[in-house]
């Protein structure tokens, strides 16, 4: 097992120093000169000779990058040259939303598939696992973004229940904050949802036609009994599996459920950037996210070796 | 032998059975129609539309649907079903030479990484999991802020995101074949790689690329109306579902209709191409079809 971890770990490192350098290399040497970007070709030649020396442009790249990773290490990324504070700083106070956002979704998204799976996989081939499938194909169709501008139709425009979008901030008390968050959390879930629900029935029909389920019934277990004591239990595995894979999609969901319903988090500050030409920010922040998916992966990898020790083998 | 052994395998995939099949196939036929619709319509809106789909006219803006503009107007005053028609123009050209990107060069990479082995599939690989780490959404945001924004960033992210996908989906099935025993015939009777893999690894493996094909299309058009509706996808004014969403974005207060129409051709088109993969999957996988 050992062995087997430290490889992972390994590859983890290798690919989020490439990933660095990807992102290093897109942003800052192959579009030509960062601070005409940030600036314009409209900008006056003195400002932008002004920028090239506050972001050492004088210095060839491979320093430029050294220094950048070696900022990381310290836990710097940096200021933003529009906002004029640490880039770590704004990430700080974005993550207010994005993660209340993104863990959210998650947890209505679990709770919602499994007992939309279970249900299906137990009303086998009846209206119920019909009705089940439909809807999910349907949410797997459905873009996200529109979703939440339908839910912002029907409870913010006709209903008035809910706010349109915006976030108030977690000073004026939990609920005001998680408001603004409830339709936020809907439309995220809702792919999610579909997606682990068709997981979970599939696993859970699966499981339940092996031998020892067969067993377990033989040996007097009500279907009930055997579903929750001996096929569940093993029809999960996958499903655990799939969820922490699609952390990673929720990450960068986070991005475009932002927008939908401008709450200030990372996805809206990524977007802002990008708007403001604001390079130091977009560089450190796409970062960020190529490393939560890379560590997403790997700690989904671990986690899967611990349960089925055959993977270990095979890798 | 080793010939007459791959066509059998290839046989069941093409043989006028599956014709038959498939028109029996309730989802599939579904997809079909759907996907068909989607395509006729964009063909149309080439030589026709109802109304110009870039055509303003201010005393027009934010009308209901009537009989002269079936599904309303916009902010200002375009005609949203031609602008509908026109943008599936954008969706399928995006998803085309995304999906044809993915598959051609990404069925090369697998391929070659199933035929080689060794280090050939270790770099391959590594590639792979590092373009894992670059979500569509991540590439189109380093695109646009090194180069500005454009529709050419959006078929770049997906193309990238679709060469790794193929290139394992291809690789694992290719493994699979290559270990099947008319491959050791033809190996024995002097093949060398590249002829086995074209004559005999591609064609039993064509149908895992094609249903790939079907459902990396249908998260195309999903993925360039999210980037479009982001502002990183296609610019104005090249007419595209997504964009349209986030203008209508604005106006929702006064008249949510029409955030309603470009949401639900991107769902009629998702929704058809799924049907179509899975009914594929269903109707070139013979286990399955030997269960019917």
């Amino acid at each position: 097992m050992s062995v087997f971890l430290a490889r992972r770990f390994l590859s983890f490192l290798i690919t989020v120093s490439l990933a660095s350098v990807i992102v290093f290399l897109l942003l800052e040497v192959l579009p030509g000169d960062p601070a005409l970007t940030m600036l314009g070709v409209d900008a006056p030649d003195s400002a932008i000779e002004a920028l090239r020396l506050e972001l050492g442009l004088d210095r060839p790249a491979i320093v430029r990058y050294a220094a950048w990773i070696a900022g990381l290490f310290q836990g710097e990324m940096g200021l933003s040259y529009v906002y004029r504070v640490p880039v770590t700083e704004l990430i700080g106070q974005r993550l207010h939303v994005t993660l209340p956002l993104a863990i959210g979704a998650m947890v209505v998204a679990t709770l919602a598939s499994l007992t939309l799976g279970i249900f299906a996989a137990t009303n086998h081939n009846r209206v119920g696992d019909y009705g089940v499938m439909g809807f999910s194909q349907l949410g797997l169709a459905i873009p996200d973004f529109w979703f939440g501008i339908l839910l912002i139709i029907l409870f913010a425009v006709i209903l008035h229940w809910l706010p349109s979008g915006g976030f108030p901030g977690w000073d004026d008390g939990i609920w005001h904050g998680v408001r603004s968050l409830l339709l936020p959390i809907l439309t995220q879930a809702l792919s999610l949802t579909a997606i682990m629900t068709r997981v979970t029935r599939s696993s859970v029909l699966e499981v339940a036609r092996e031998d020892y389920v067969r067993t377990a019934r033989a040996k007097g277990l009500s279907r009930r009994a055997a579903l929750w004591g001996h096929v569940l239990r093993n029809a999960l595995i996958p499903v655990l599996t799939i969820g922490g894979l699609l952390v990673a999609t929720v990450v960068t969901g986070t991005l475009v459920i932002e927008n939908v319903f401008a709450l200030p988090g990372v996805g809206k500050l990524i977007f802002d950037a990008i708007s403001n030409r604001d390079l130091m920010v977009v560089k450190n922040v796409v970062l960020l996210f190529a490393a939560i998916v890379v560590a997403v992966n790997f700690v989904v990898d671990i986690l899967y070796a611990m349960v089925d020790p055959r993977i270990r083998v095979h890798t | 032998m080793a010939a007459l052994m791959a066509k059998q395998t290839t046989m069941q995939t093409t043989a006028p059975g599956f014709v038959h099949r498939a028109l029996r196939h309730r989802s599939f036929m579904i997809g079909m129609i759907f996907t068909g619709t989607m395509i006729i319509l964009a063909l149309l809106s080439l030589i026709w539309t109802p109304h110009s789909p870039t055509e303003i006219i201010i005393a027009q803006r934010l009308k209901p649907p009537s009989l002269i503009h079936w599904f309303g107007t916009d902010q200002f005053g375009r005609d949203i079903l031609s602008m509908i028609m026109a943008g599936a123009q954008t969706s399928i050209v995006v998803g085309l030479i995304a999906v044809s990107l993915g598959a051609v060069l990404g069925a090369a990479l697998g391929l070659w990484a199933a035929a080689r082995r060794g280090w050939t599939e270790d770099v391959i690989m590594r590639l792979s999991d590092l373009n894992m780490a670059f979500p569509v959404i991540l590439i189109a945001i380093l695109l646009t802020a090194g180069w500005g924004p454009g529709i050419t960033n959006a078929i770049i992210a997906l193309g990238i995101f679709n060469i790794s996908l193929f290139a394992r989906q291809v690789r694992a099935a290719g493994i699979a074949m290559w270990e099947r025993e008319f491959i050791l015939a033809a190996r024995a009777a002097g093949k060398g790689n590249l002829a086995i893999t074209i004559e005999h690894i591609l064609p039993n493996i064509i149908s895992v690329i094609v249903v790939q094909a079907t459902i990396s299309f249908a998260v195309a058009i999903l993925a360039e109306a999210a980037l479009s509706y982001l502002g990183v996808g296609s610019q104005p004014p090249d007419p595209s579902w997504g964009r349209m969403l986030s203008e209508s974005q604005s106006y929702i207060f006064l008249t949510p209709i029409i955030a309603l129409w470009p949401g639900l051709a991107i769902v009629f088109s998702v929704l058809g191409l799924n049907l179509m993969g899975d009914g594929l999957r269903d109707l070139v996988d013979p286990r399955l079809a030997r269960q019917r």
